[in-house]
């Protein structure tokens, strides 16, 4: 069972713990007829007691504009509320709609009391206009203390609502306030509870008959005129209301029948100065019952009176002869101001009493005011939008959490990922073993490079001879006297700033040659003082030696410096003893060669200037 | 505005959100340092692997040469002085006097001008030899051929005739050569 306390007593904690709890036990989040007033929902039950043995009871299916007759309910559950949940699990069901309900509007017709209670002085004369009703009206729900005249009224006893005389002249009273016990409000708390238990919008109201009666008057006479007054005989009372001739409401009584009589002692006396008091012409009365004998009873009566006293125009009608209350359940008029099909044209009706302001006020709302304050119950409640509010919030945190649990999960997996990676188990150390050891295989292989570059030949002895034996070969024409070979590295060039020390050295090597020529050598020293044919030795001892020395490449260059002359010694004459003795006489030319092989810092064969180890 | 809509709005979405997005952040803060201590790793992991990959290389690359090294090594340890006067040695006696005959064998102590720019470490081995060009050419290729630590620096190579005529005109060559060698920074 849902327990809920005024959120105005709670703190803020428990305010929101409430709507928490309002929001998963009830379906007020979900369902919007919990909104909604008990007239405006398509499935209504309507009760209507007078204080007599009976209960009216009927259905209103509002989407078909049918009614039916309701669950039969005994009067004395009224007070004590037994039975209410039977009676509820009846409604919702199929049996008297033609659809199961989604939501039920309860509507009380009090018939059994109407308690008119005057109106403060000052509050009274304030009422002008129906804004003015309307703000006495809300002042007299809250505070009925402030606006009724008799301020020692039991708020918890009674309930009491406004009924402005929209006709009144300025010295009459210009409202009165109907008071309604609220003894049958327990019956409705436990509808209600029973509603909520079973998630069913269950939606109540609590009305005066009397008021009702009166708002169905055009239906049920429509032609009628204003200018009379109306009378509606009830169980316990009379109610009677006076009507301009414009149909404004200029005043009201309520009559009570004393000793079981069915009217109330002195009613033409009191009806001649109603209509006196009112100041109409001509005194007419239409006079309203259930049943027709009560009528005649009190047409004649009253007709005897106006023979004997004074002269008034008696007009009398029984409801079960009124076409209007033919489907009506026991043709209550008070069920009229209800039905869908009726407002419509009674709002738009031009003429007759319907278009006065009393008639049209009443129809939008004044005939239906609420006796129970369910606004106030309400007020307990988280409004829709603060449901709709709380679904957000929940929405919103669990996608929050989803976030969470989601970015969670990934870095669980994330984790778990990079711990079944290879990478999670290698160690600074591994890593430094294993930099130690690239380390020594790579001064290894520096080592190793440059032992075998440094190993390279570069200037071997026995390819300079063969070089010589390749430059002049046997029976050349030409004797060597002297040959002089030199090799030496090259300084490196100084280094700039931001670059790098140089790692090798050029080489520079000299062949150095003096000698003797004879005139077929002479083509020979010609050849070799080119490049074409210096180019050609080299290549020549290249492939004879396998010197890599002597290859052509750009970074190589070679030079020659040639001198030719006479031989000074030379003897054409000579014989063959001297030429023995000296050979140098044979040849008529002297020459002086010097070969230069130069070999950059970027050659393959450069002299590497780094240590090996 | 109803009594409801402040504490619902405080309890039911303003506090659990900012619980949530402190937890939030958390989570991400902690993901974060996860990520970037995985990508560290994964980034040394790399590089191990890219270094053993490399060191796997190398090792196949130098597996072949360490025995060539070794040797050259051994060579370059070697002093190559007596080495080379050892080799000289065991080439002369196959040569009769005429034909090869060494006339001198000299350590000169400066560096050369070879060796003058590396850093290496060298000695200079100064012959000469009287004969013919033929033996001359025979012992000098065998000399480097198991001396290829030597680099001919110098050569001359000069005709002469005997005094007293007893025998032909031969040829006297000077040879100077460079020789590597293990040890300290040149002097």
């Amino acid at each position: 069972m849902l327990t809920i306390s005024d959120p105005s007593e709670l703190k803020p904690a428990d305010i929101y713990r409430q709507a928490c709890t309002v929001a998963s036990k009830t379906s007020r989040a979900t369902d919007s007829h919990w909104y909604r007033m008990p007239e405006e929902l398509a499935w209504q039950w309507h009760v209507w007691f007078d204080g007599g043995r009976e209960v009216c009871s009927a259905t209103y299916s509002k989407n078909s504009n049918t009614w039916k007759a309701g669950p039969p309910l005994p009067l004395a559950s009224l007070t004590t509320g037994e039975g209410v949940s039977e009676i509820l699990g009846e409604l919702i069901s199929t049996l008297y709609f033609s659809e199961k309900p989604k939501a039920l509007g309860v509507v009380l017709h009090v018939a059994d009391e109407f308690t008119l209670a005057e109106i403060a002085q000052a509050s009274d004369a304030s009422a002008e206009s129906n804004e003015d009703y309307n703000h006495l009206r809300y002042n007299l729900v809250d505070e009925p203390r402030e606006v009724l005249a008799d301020r020692d009224v039991s708020t918890e006893a009674n309930s009491w609502r406004l009924l402005p005389f929209w006709g009144a002249s300025a010295s009459q009273p210009r409202a009165t306030a109907i008071a309604l016990s609220r003894s049958r409000e327990a019956f409705l708390q436990k509808l209600l509870a029973c509603g909520e238990a079973a998630r069913i919008p269950v939606r109540v109201t609590v009305t005066s008959a009397a008021v009702e009666c009166l708002t169905a008057l055009p239906l049920l006479k429509p032609d009628l005129q204003g200018g009379l007054l109306v009378a509606f005989s009830f169980y316990k009372f009379t109610a009677v209301f006076a009507l301009s001739a414009t149909g404004e409401l200029l005043t009201a009584r309520s009559l009570s029948h004393r000793g079981g009589a069915s009217l109330p002692s002195g009613f033409g006396d009191i009806l001649w100065t109603m209509a006196v008091g009112a100041e109409l012409e001509e005194p007419r009365v239409l006079l309203l019952a259930p049943r027709e004998e009560a009528v005649k009873a009190a047409a004649e009566e009253l007709e005897m009176y106006s023979m004997t006293r004074h002269g008034l125009r008696v007009e009398a009608l029984a409801y079960g002869s009124v076409p209007a209350l033919s489907q009506v359940p026991g043709q209550r008029p008070e069920f009229l101001s209800y039905e869908t099909s009726a407002k419509e044209p009674v709002l738009h009706a031009a003429g007759g009493i319907v278009s006065s302001t009393t008639y049209q006020s009443l129809w939008k709302g004044w005939a239906h005011q609420n006796f129970m304050d369910t606004a106030r119950l309400d007020l307990q409640y988280p409004a829709q939008r603060d449901l709709k509010l709380l679904r957000f919030s929940s929405w919103f945190v669990y996608l929050l959490v989803f976030s969470l649990v989601a970015t969670g999960g990934y870095g669980t997996w994330s984790l778990f990922s990079a711990m079944s990676h290879p990478s999670w188990k290698l160690t600074s150390e591994e890593m430094k073993q294993t930099q130690l050891k690239h380390g020594l295989l790579l001064e290894e292989k520096r080592q190793i490079d440059v032992t075998e570059n440094l190993l390279r030949g570069r200037s071997k002895g026995w390819v300079t001879l063969e070089f010589l034996l390749q430059l002049f070969p046997e029976d050349s024409g030409v004797r060597v006297e002297t040959f002089q070979y030199n090799a030496e590295a090259a300084r490196p060039a100084p280094a700039k700033a931001g670059t790098p020390n140089a790692k090798s050295a050029g080489i520079v090597r000299t062949w150095k040659l003096k000698g003797l020529a004879k005139p077929k050598a002479l083509e020979l020293l010609s050849t070799l003082n080119s490049q074409r044919g210096l180019a050609a030795l080299f290549d020549r001892v290249a492939e004879v030696t396998g010197d890599e020395m002597y290859r052509a490449a750009p970074t190589r260059q070679l030079t020659i410096a040639l001198t030719q002359g006479r031989n000074g010694r030379f003897d054409a004459q000579a014989g063959a003893g001297q030429l023995a003795r000296d050979p140098s006489l044979a040849f008529p030319f002297s020459f002086d060669a010097t070969v230069t092989q130069t070999l950059s810092e970027r050659d393959d064969l450069s002299l590497p200037l780094d240590k090996p180890f | 505005m109803s009594v409801y809509t402040k504490p619902i709005l405080r309890f039911g979405l303003i506090t659990p959100a900012l619980f949530n997005c402190v937890l939030l952040a958390g989570e991400l803060a902690g993901l974060g340092k996860l990520n970037s201590i995985r990508q560290q790793k994964e980034e040394q992991y790399q590089e191990q692997t890219q270094r053993l990959a490399a060191m796997k290389k190398l090792e196949a690359d130098l597996a072949p040469r360490r025995e060539v090294f070794k040797g050259q090594k051994t060579l370059l340890e070697a002093d190559p002085g007596p080495l080379f006067s050892r080799v000289i040695d065991a080439i002369l006696p196959k040569y009769k006097t005429i034909e090869l005959e060494r006339s001198g064998l000299v350590f000169p102590l400066d560096r050369g001008r070879v060796a003058r720019e590396v850093k290496t470490d060298a000695a200079r081995v100064k012959s000469s030899f009287q004969g013919g060009m033929g033996p001359m050419q025979e012992t000098l290729l065998q000399v480097e051929s198991l001396m290829p630590q030597a680099v001919l620096e110098e050569l001359k190579l000069t005709r002469k005739a005997d005094a007293l005529l007893t025998q032909r005109e031969f040829l006297v060559l000077e040879i100077t050569h460079t020789c590597w060698k293990a040890g300290g920074e040149k002097p």
